[in-house]
């Protein structure tokens, strides 16, 4: 039950995949410009990995070890397909919107890292609970990301308009940087800066040792 | 006057007042007395200098544009208003000069000097007080003492920004390249790019057309000029010489840009007080140069479509976009720019390649000189990196030869 409990929570914030892993950036740099395609990308990303996890877990004592990475790539493949095809039948629009990125998901690290580190080794159950927990994580991380940049960026929210622009007799001035990729970097920046500041046993271990100047002035 | 200071200082740094209230006492200070600490562990600096001293170095070289700069501001302003034929300034601007009898005669080079800075005052102490709250905030949280770049970077900032920047776009630009140009990476003399620089890159993508436009640089309400970049894009040389202007007034500091950005003239003055004072070194500013001739001759014998900057020679580049102040002040930057002295060549000329690349591909922008460096910037850790590697296999086959002969 705890061993449950853990595989569910721990990956929200405490051992978080964007933010303690930095693995999965690469969407959450493309597709948070709003929060209508970070909540479809995290849906498809959250069904991946209940899928890949479920049946990764399995077939792991028939999976030999020499070719497990290939028979990982491949059910990760086939479930993304499967999204993707689902994707462009039933929503063509948002298809569109997320064009390359869904095929994408076959290279997130989070869901091959998933299968290899948790279902290769665990039970059916509980590598499903660390799929929805890792999936969950995976999604806050992408939702606050994109709520800031479409808030800031353009003055709605899922195309609802909050802050009325200047151009509309408004205060709000959209500011056009958080509409472009490298904004979502220094705000995934700023969000690990937070989390490692209220739980500094995240900080890595520094690679060197620095040299600081002793204070001048001062005490 | 010694015994008050020292009153002050121990206030300042003894604990005999709250931890929160050090910061500000020690900023007062900074602003009244002078440093008497020096480094106690490597890196050494030659001499005394400390920071604060080399980024007020900066300061005070930029003094020449400084004062160019206003009075073009002032004088376009006035020039302006004789075309609009306006005699009366609206707002708060108006009252001064109104109420003081200094008029908007643009012969008059006082009266010009003080519309300018009018514009110049509110700007830089909207960004000294946001990026003194800054350092306040991160010397309380950090327990350190105060970040040593206040005055120069609020300063530098100021100077490369058109005169009608709203004031909100100030402060956030200032607050954006302090808190990640500057903080993150523990203040000032760690940045991985020059703060101003890269407060300016913010508005530049976040509000181009608020900071940037065509109304901004000659701030008389309703009035806009089109930068000298873009004309020569359309028109090539004739239509920047059709305005009336020659080489010689763009020169000494005439025609449309950033408040301290226009003078070529003083640049140089600024150059050569950095140069005599060793605050920077000269092989950046050589480096620019032989990329800005070298990549200029080679898009003049390039076919253009119809983008007539192709055509513009070397000369008349380092006069537009605030080219000179950018590569005087900015490229030389001693934290964010290379350190060795081959690195700091190909540093310069990675500079003057980009600008002149920017400038003739992206004319809209008027200050490309500016991104330039923070893009070289990036590439000065590796650009040191190659010339340490290639000095040591150099040294090791030496050895080598000597030891086999």
């Amino acid at each position: 039950m705890i061993r449950a409990r853990r595989a569910l929570l721990a990956p929200l914030i405490d051992e978080n995949p964007v933010t303690l892993h930095i693995l999965g950036i690469c969407s959450a740099v493309a597709i948070t410009n709003s929060v209508y395609s970070a909540l479809v990308m995290s849906l498809a990303v959250i069904s991946v990995l209940a899928f890949s996890n479920v049946t990764i877990s399995m077939m792991r004592r028939q999976l030999p070890s020499s070719v497990r990475l290939i028979v990982q790539m491949t059910v990760i493949a086939s479930g993304v397909i499967v999204v993707d095809e689902l994707l462009q039948a039933f929503a063509p629009e948002t298809a569109r919107t997320l064009s390359v990125f869904v095929g994408l998901i076959i290279t997130n690290c989070i869901v091959l890292g998933r299968a290899e580190a948790f279902a290769a080794q665990n039970r059916v159950g509980v590598s499903f609970l660390d799929a929805i927990g890792n999936g969950i994580g995976y999604s806050l991380i992408l939702i606050s990301v994109a709520v800031i940049r479409e808030l800031f960026g353009t003055g709605t929210l899922l195309d609802v308009q909050i802050l009325k622009p200047v151009s509309e007799g408004g205060w709000f001035e959209p500011n056009g940087l958080f509409q472009l990729a490298p904004s979502a970097f220094f705000i995934i920046g700023f969000i690990i800066w937070g989390i490692r500041s209220l739980k500094p046993q995240q900080v890595e271990q520094a690679e060197f040792e620095s040299i600081v100047a002793p204070e001048l002035g001062g005490d | 006057m010694s015994s008050l200071s020292t009153r002050f200082k121990s206030a300042a740094s003894k604990r005999i007042v709250p931890s929160w209230v050090r910061p500000w006492l020690q900023m007062l200070e900074r602003f009244l007395y002078s440093s008497s600490a020096s480094a106690r562990a490597a890196p050494y600096i030659r001499d005394g200098a400390c920071v604060q001293g080399i980024l007020n170095n900066f300061v005070i070289a930029t003094i020449p544009c400084w004062l160019i700069g206003l009075w073009n501001i002032g004088y376009q302003s006035n020039l302006a208003m004789v075309e609009m034929s306006l005699t009366q300034l609206g707002g708060w601007r108006g009252g001064i000069l109104g109420s003081l009898g200094i008029g908007y005669d643009p012969a008059n080079m006082f009266a010009c000097f003080t519309h300018g800075l009018l514009y110049f005052l509110p700007i830089f102490v909207v960004a000294l007080l946001v990026s003194s709250f800054w350092d306040a905030v991160f010397s309380t949280l950090r327990r350190r003492s105060l970040d040593e770049g206040l005055l120069a970077f609020a300063w530098l900032f100021a100077l490369i920004l058109p005169a009608g920047t709203p004031l909100e776009q100030v402060a956030l630009g200032i607050s954006f390249g302090s808190v990640l140009g500057k903080h993150i990476y523990g203040g000032s003399g760690r940045h991985l790019v020059n703060p101003a620089v890269l407060g300016l890159s913010f508005l530049w993508l976040a509000y181009p057309d608020l900071v940037f436009g065509e109304a901004n640089w000659i701030p008389v309400p309703g009035f806009t000029q089109t930068p000298e970049l873009l004309l020569a894009a359309s028109g090539g040389i004739e239509a920047i010489l059709a305005s009336g202007l020659n080489w010689w007034d763009f020169f000494l500091g005439v025609g449309t840009g950033a408040m301290g950005m226009t003078s070529l003239l003083g640049s140089l003055l600024g150059a050569g007080y950095l140069i005599v004072t060793s605050t920077v070194s000269w092989r950046v500013m050589s480096g620019v140069l032989l990329g800005v001739a070298a990549t200029a001759v080679i898009f003049n014998s390039l076919p253009s479509d119809g983008n007539r900057m192709f055509e513009i020679p070397w000369s008349w580049h380092v006069l537009l976009g605030g080219f000179g102040f950018g590569a005087v002040f900015f490229a030389t930057d001693p934290v964010a720019g290379a350190m060795t002295n081959a690195g700091r060549w190909v540093f310069g000329a990675l500079v003057g390649v980009l600008a002149i690349v920017l400038q003739v591909m992206n004319p809209s922008f008027n200050e490309a000189v500016l991104i330039a460096v923070f893009l070289a910037s990036l590439c000065a850790p590796l650009i040191d990196y190659v010339v340490v590697e290639l000095y040591i296999r150099r040294r090791q086959r030496r050895i080598a030869e000597l030891v086999d002969g």
